[in-house]
């Protein structure tokens, strides 16, 4: 068995703050939208103020992402190659609608030069290069230039609303989505693991990280 | 000699009775004589001032329940009274509205009850209009029926015009009846009011009616057809946001306010995040993730019964 260190201190802190952050942000989002059916902060204020603060605390962390992930050159891991797609991508899901239930092995380990699955770049970046960046801008928008709204037609706000909204949708879904597949790891807790501890314990495997191209 | 002890036991018993009637009789001077409460305001007029030291006591208010168990109160606030539309208007004197006999403790029952329209002959349209409005009010369903008459919520003793009052004075109508004098419930305004998620911003500024009426097109000034909980405004959307019952209907109740809200004011002070929220993109998002979480769980199932079938 062979250990393997996959994530940085900094990534694992970052992660960690984003985590805590989507789940803030989700559940007084939730709140503020459905005021009355979801009312889990008990009043509108400290759901909103929740919200302001810690969208601002993620809004942050995100641009350090970028800083810190360019800077380290680790965006390397995040870029598809040729072999993730489609290719890569269709061994991938093919793993995750079939052979996961056989109990056939990863079709991508990671390793020193591979960190993620084809299908978590695809997902990754998209989260980090459209979502995200979509929902901060929307957010920050939201809370900053309201006062700047008062037009008549209130059209921006209705136009940033319902864009915020869309994307807080995908982002609950990718989160609650990203919660499952982390429970895929060669035990359900192993993910979790590594991402507190930065270490993956790797296992012989048929097809490793330099076979992982079919 | 028994015809002696007869008149002479027939003028004990009278002279009793007469000391008892003219005891009383002075103690009821005294009542009627004794100085009137401390801090009474100097508007008020010398001959309101029998009737200020049991009406204007501060240390006595009066009270009794009906049959109902509503909570009437006798006390009358002198600066309250003062500042009155009426009082200003030359109303001043008790007698100037109440008829009938006040000499006696307690007040004969059958003195009349001042009625608005012994005055305000001029206002029979509009008390019409109210009036047709009221009989709607859940005051005047089930056991309420014409329980409550204009003074039961207005008093004239202390009324003022709209323009001049705040919200505060305005719910005070409501709140006093429904906190204290008849609360079946025993709950507070506060606690009934739990369910809204700005329970305490609302009570404190806005006004009972501005939920608890709905428009139809006539005069708002002139609701009073108080409609049951049930069909009170309870979305927070009917009235956060443009085009709404705010920007029509709840900007005309506010004190000294000349017109509705605009939407930019609408905007400015009463956005709320879910006011410009379209309900199909609600319940799409919704189908989403109850499909993510439906999918992931059956994932999960089926992955978990697989291992268990593998040994492992």
């Amino acid at each position: 068995m062979k250990r393997v260190y996959l994530a940085t201190r900094s990534e694992r802190a970052g992660h960690w703050i984003n985590a805590v952050g989507f789940v803030a942000l989700a559940l007084s989002g939730f709140n503020i939208h459905f005021a009355r059916e979801f009312n889990v902060f008990g009043t509108l204020p400290v759901a909103i103020a929740v919200h302001d603060i810690t969208g601002i605390a993620v809004s942050i962390n995100y641009i350090l992402w970028w800083v810190y992930t360019i800077g380290t050159r680790r965006i390397q891991f995040y870029l598809p190659d040729r072999n993730d797609m489609p290719a890569g991508l269709i061994l991938q899901a093919r793993y995750y609608l079939v052979g996961i239930f056989r109990g056939a092995p990863h079709p991508f380990e990671e390793g020193e030069k591979r960190k993620f699955n084809p299908l978590q770049k695809w997902t990754y970046l998209g989260v980090m290069t459209v979502l995200l960046p979509i929902q901060v801008v929307t957010g920050l928008g939201l809370l900053f230039l309201i006062e700047r709204w008062q037009d008549a037609s209130s059209a921006y706000l209705r136009l940033f609303g319902s864009v915020h909204t869309i994307f807080a949708i995908l982002l609950t879904a990718f989160l609650l989505g990203h919660v499952y597949l982390a429970t895929t790891g060669e035990t359900p807790w192993a993910h979790f693991k590594m991402m507190f501890t930065g270490y993956a314990d790797l296992h012989p495997n048929p097809i490793s990280e330099d076979q992982g191209s079919p | 000699m028994r015809q002696a002890g007869f008149a002479l036991g027939s003028l004990l018993v009278l002279g009793s009775v007469a000391l008892g009637i003219g005891t009383v009789a002075a103690r009821m001077a005294e009542v009627r004589h004794s100085p009137p409460p401390p801090n009474l305001p100097p508007e008020l007029p010398e001959e309101v001032l029998a009737c200020a030291a049991c009406h204007m006591n501060p240390g006595l208010r009066m009270s009794y329940r009906d049959s109902l168990g509503r909570l009437h109160q006798e006390y009358i606030d002198p600066n309250a009274y003062v500042a009155s539309i009426h009082f200003r208007n030359g109303k001043r004197e008790c007698t100037d509205c109440h008829e009938g006999d006040y000499s006696r403790f307690p007040h004969p029952s059958d003195n009349p009850e001042p009625s608005c329209l012994d005055c305000h002959e001029k206002l029979e349209p509009e008390y019409q209009a109210i009036d047709s409005m009221a009989r709607r009010s859940v005051h005047f369903g089930g056991s309420m029926h014409g329980a409550l008459d204009c003074a039961s919520c207005h008093s004239p003793h202390t009324m003022r015009p709209a323009r001049e009052m705040t919200t505060a004075q305005k719910n005070a109508g409501c709140v006093d009846c429904h906190e204290n004098r008849y609360n079946p419930t025993g709950l507070t305004l506060a606690q009934r009011h739990a369910w809204h998620p700005q329970a305490a911003l609302h009570l404190d500024r806005i006004a009972c009616i501005d939920c608890h009426t709905q428009p139809s097109g006539a005069d708002y000034s002139f609701r009073h057809d108080i409609l049951p909980k049930e069909e009170a405004t309870s979305d927070c959307y009917a009235c956060h946001g443009a085009d709404t019952k705010m920007s029509a209907y709840v900007g005309g109740f506010e004190g000294g306010r000349p017109r509705p809200y605009s939407r930019a004011e609408l905007v400015r002070a009463y956005y709320l995040s879910g006011g410009t929220r379209s309900a199909g993109l609600d319940w799409a998002g919704l189908t989403l993730m109850a499909l993510v979480v439906a999918g992931t769980s059956l994932h999960g199932l089926v992955r978990y019964r697989f291992a268990r079938r593998r040994g492992r």
